[in-house]
C-alpha cells in the first residue's frame, strides 16, 4: 500500500463517482485520497475560493466537465443551432479564466479535454467539413483549451479521447446516463483513473527512469548464442521480426525523452555486443544503453549492481524479460521494481510498454533530452578513475565546473521538475509547484539556488538545487538535492560552501541543516553525517558556526553567478 | 432452451455483473455472488449509485449472452417493489423472467 495520500478534488457537471471509487481502491503509487464535489455548474466553484472543495487544500484538482455544461453555445448547437466559432471561442476564454483563478488553489490542475456527447453526429459526413459543425466546433474548443491552459503553470491538459476509446462500443452506452448521470462507462474511468495516477507518479518524482531489458526474445527473435547475429529475428518481411523493430524504436524514443536503457541478459558479452553493434536491423546500439551486465550470474545481483552504477534504486526501475522465472527472481529481490508480466506473443510487446504508464513527464528538460549520452560519457569518466590513482586526481582530471545561481524564471521549470523527482540525495525531500516554489523564494530573508554541473566530458546541466531562510540569526537550510549522477563529486560539498558563505553575508551566526528521513534519502544523510563536516546535533539536525569559513572544494572549479 | 439452463446462464451473468461492480470497490466490500446476498434494502450492501452500476452491467452481460434486450436498466431501476430483486437469488430469477418475457 502507498505511503502516499494525495488529496484530488475532482469537480465535474457529470456524476463521478465511479471515478472516485477507482482512484480510492487502487493501490497502486501513488496513493490517493478523492474528494468529489457533488455534480453541478463547475464555474462557480472555480470562481469561489470559500467554495467547499478547496478546504482542506487538494493537491491535484481534477475538472472534467461536459461540452454542453460549460459552453452555452455548444448546448445550442446540440439543438441545430447555428453556432459561430467566435461565440465557442470566448467560453471557451471564460472557462480558461475561471480555472486560472483556480489553478492556486491546489498544487496541479488537470483538465481532461471534452468528449463529444452521445448525440453528436451533427452535420453527419459534414460534421467536421462545415465550421459549424459539432465535430468542428469541439475540435475547435479543445484546440484553443489545450493551448490557452499551457499558459497557466500548475495547469496540464489531458487528452481524454483515448480513455474514451478504451471503452469500445460501450462508451456510447446511455444507460449509465440516463439512470444516474454517469456520463462515462467504467472503461473510460480506469483509463483516466491510469493517466491521473501517471501524472502524479511524474508530479511527485515516482515516474520509473530506467528500464532494464533482456535480450534474447526480448529485444530481438532468437538466441543470439546459438544462431549468431546474422540469424536473429529483427526486421526484414517478418512481422514478430517487425514487431521487435518496432520495441526497439519505441524505447528509443524513450531515451530522447530522458529515460535511460541498460541490459541485463545471460549470455556472452562479446557475443551480445557484436549483435548490438552489426546486427544492420538493430535500431539501438551500444551508446544507447548507459550500461550493462551481460554475463551467467544470477539476474538479481546484476540488476543490483547495474543500478548501482547508474545511481539508481529500484523504485524507480523497470524490468523487461521475457522468462518468466527471471521475473520471478528479480520481482522477489526488488519488490519496488516493476517487473510487469511480458508478453510470449511478441507483437504485442509495444502495447505492453505503452500500458505501464510508468515514463510519464510532466515537463521535458534539456537534461532530460541529453540523458542517454549523458552516461555514455559516465562510462568514459569511469575508464578514467580506473587510470589515475586517487579520487581527487579523477576530480582535477575531470575538470569538474559547479556554478552556482539565484533562481530565475528560466531555471524555474528544471528547478521545479528537481525539486520533485530527486530522492535520493535530497535533505526535504520539499515537494513543490512551479508556482509555489517561486512564491515562496520571494518572500524576504529567503533564497534558492540553481547549481550547474559540468566537466570535460559534458554538461549534466541543472543538477542541483538548495534553498536556505534566515531564522533570526540562524541560517536554516530548506533544500539541498543533489541529481544521484553528480554525487560523491565535491559538489556537495561546494553547494554547502555557498550555503555557508551566504549565511556569514547575511550575518547569521550559524547554518542549520535539518534531514527529514523518508525511505529513500539515507545517501543524503550519509553526506551530512560523515561528509558535511557539520556538527550534530540532536537526531538528523547539522550545525556550522559561520565564524569559521567552510572550505571551498579545491579539485572543483565553483563559480557563483549571482553572488548571496 | 430449458428453464435450468436460463437460470444457469443469467445467473453467470448476474456473477459477472458483480465482479464489474467489485472492480469498483476495495476488496473488504466487495459484494458475495452467494445467492442468500442481500442486495437492497436496510441490511442491503449496495447503495443507489452501486445498484445502477450493477443494473447497467447487467444488462450489457444479458445482452451479449442472450442476444436480446430485456431493458433490466429501466426496470429494475423504475420498478416498483425492489424486494422482487433484493437478493442474489431474487435477481437472477428477476433476470430469467425477463428473458422469457421476450424472447420467442
Amino acid at each position: 500500500m502507498s505511503s502516499d495520500n494525495l488529496r484530488v478534488a475532482i469537480l465535474s457537471d457529470a456524476n463521478l463517482a465511479n471515478l472516485a471509487a477507482l482512484l480510492r481502491r487502487d493501490s497502486d503509487e501513488p496513493g490517493i485520497s478523492p474528494h468529489d464535489a457533488s455534480p453541478g455548474s463547475v464555474l462557480p466553484i472555480l470562481f469561489d475560493d470559500t467554495a467547499p472543495a478547496w478546504s482542506p487544500r487538494p493537491d491535484l484538482t481534477l475538472v472534467w466537465t461536459t461540452p454542453d455544461g460549460v459552453l452555452p453555445s455548444f448546448a445550442e448547437a446540440l439543438h441545430g443551432e447555428r453556432i459561430e466559432g467566435s461565440a465557442i471561442d470566448a467560453e471557451v476564454d471564460e472557462y480558461v479564466r475561471a480555472l486560472e483563478g483556480a489553478s492556486s488553489r491546489s498544487r496541479w490542475t488537470l483538465v481532461p479535454t471534452w468528449l463529444p456527447p452521445f448525440a453528436a453526429r451533427g452535420l453527419g459526413v459534414m460534421d467536421l467539413h462545415d465550421p459549424v459543425g459539432l465535430r468542428a466546433l469541439l475540435l475547435r474548443a479543445n484546440t484553443r483549451l489545450s493551448t490557452r491552459l499551457q499558459e497557466i503553470p500548475g495547469c496540464y491538459v489531458l487528452d481524454a479521447q483515448p480513455w474514451s476509446e478504451a471503452a469500445g462500443p460501450e462508451r456510447r452506452n446511455r444507460r449509465l446516463w440516463y439512470a444516474a448521470k454517469v456520463p462515462f462507462p467504467l472503461a473510460t474511468l480506469q483509463a483516466a483513473g491510469r493517466d491521473v495516477r501517471a501524472f502524479l507518479r511524474a508530479a511527485t518524482g515516482k515516474a520509473r527512469k530506467v528500464i532494464l531489458l533482456d535480450l534474447d526474445n526480448t529485444l530481438w527473435g532468437g538466441v543470439v548464442g546459438e544462431s549468431g547475429w546474422r540469424d536473429l529475428r529483427l526486421g526484414g518481411h517478418d512481422p514478430v521480426g517487425e514487431a521487435f523493430v518496432d520495441l526497439q524504436r519505441t524505447l528509443k524514443a524513450l531515451t530522447r525523452r530522458g529515460i535511460v536503457l541498460g541490459i541485463v541478459s545471460k549470455n556472452e558479452e562479446d557475443v551480445a555486443l557484436e549483435a548490438i553493434e552489426n546486427h544492420p536491423e538493430m535500431l539501438l546500439r551500444p551508446n544507447d544503453f548507459a550500461g550493462w551486465r551481460i554475463n551467467w550470474s544470477d539476474k538479481a545481483m546484476n540488476v543490483s549492481q547495474l543500478l548501482e552504477e547508474l545511481r539508481l534504486g529500484p523504485e524507480a526501475a523497470v524490468f523487461i524479460d521475457d522468462q518468466p522465472a527471471e521475473r520471478a527472481r528479480v520481482a522477489e529481490a526488488f519488490p519496488t521494481l516493476l517487473v510487469p508480466d511480458w508478453p510470449q506473443d511478441p507483437l504485442a510487446a509495444v502495447d505492453c510498454l505503452d500500458g505501464l504508464a510508468a515514463f510519464d513527464l510532466i515537463q521535458v528538460s534539456q537534461e532530460d533530452l541529453n540523458r542517454a549520452e549523458s552516461y555514455t560519457a559516465e562510462r568514459q569518466r569511469r575508464t578514467l578513475r580506473n587510470q589515475v590513482s586517487t579520487f581527487g586526481d579523477w576530480l582535477r582530471s575531470l575538470d569538474v565546473r559547479v556554478s552556482v545561481s539565484e533562481l530565475s524564471r528560466e531555471s524555474l521549470p528544471r528547478a521545479t521538475q528537481l525539486l520533485n523527482k530527486t530522492n535520493q540525495m535530497n535533505l526535504s525531500t520539499r515537494r513543490l509547484s512551479e508556482v509555489e516554489l517561486w512564491d515562496w523564494a520571494q518572500e524576504p530573508g529567503r533564497h534558492c539556488y540553481t547549481v550547474r554541473v559540468q566537466d570535460r566530458f559534458g554538461d549534466f546541466g541543472l543538477t542541483g538545487l538548495f534553498s536556505a531562510e534566515r531564522d533570526g540569526e540562524i541560517l536554516r537550510v530548506v533544500d539541498f538535492l543533489l541529481s544521484c549522477r553528480v554525487m560523491s563529486r565535491r559538489v556537495e560539498e561546494a553547494m554547502v560552501a555557498v550555503a555557508v558563505e551566504h549565511g556569514r553575508k547575511e550575518g547569521g551566526k550559524a547554518v542549520l541543516a535539518e534531514f527529514k528521513p523518508t525511505d529513500r534519502n539515507a545517501p543524503m544523510f550519509g553526506f551530512w553525517r560523515d561528509v558535511s563536516r557539520f556538527e550534530p546535533l540532536e537526531e538528523g539536525v547539522f550545525r556550522w558556526d559561520t565564524s569559521k569559513p567552510y572550505p571551498r572544494p579545491e579539485e572543483i572549479a565553483l563559480s557563483i553567478a549571482t553572488s548571496p | 432452451m430449458d428453464t435450468e439452463e436460463l437460470k444457469s446462464r443469467a445467473s453467470l451473468c448476474v456473477v459477472g455483473a458483480i465482479g464489474e461492480l467489485n472492480a469498483l470497490r476495495s476488496s473488504d466490500a466487495a459484494v458475495s455472488v452467494d445467492e442468500a446476498t442481500v442486495l437492497l434494502g436496510e441490511t442491503g450492501v449496495l447503495d443507489s449509485l452501486a445498484f445502477v452500476n450493477l443494473a447497467v452491467a447487467l444488462d450489457g452481460l444479458v445482452e451479449r449472452e442472450f442476444g436480446t434486450t430485456p431493458g433490466l436498466v429501466g426496470e429494475l431501476l423504475g420498478h416498483a417493489d425492489p424486494s422482487e430483486f433484493g437478493t442474489v437469488e431474487l435477481l437472477t430469477h428477476f433476470v430469467v423472467q425477463r428473458i422469457k418475457s421476450v424472447q420467442p
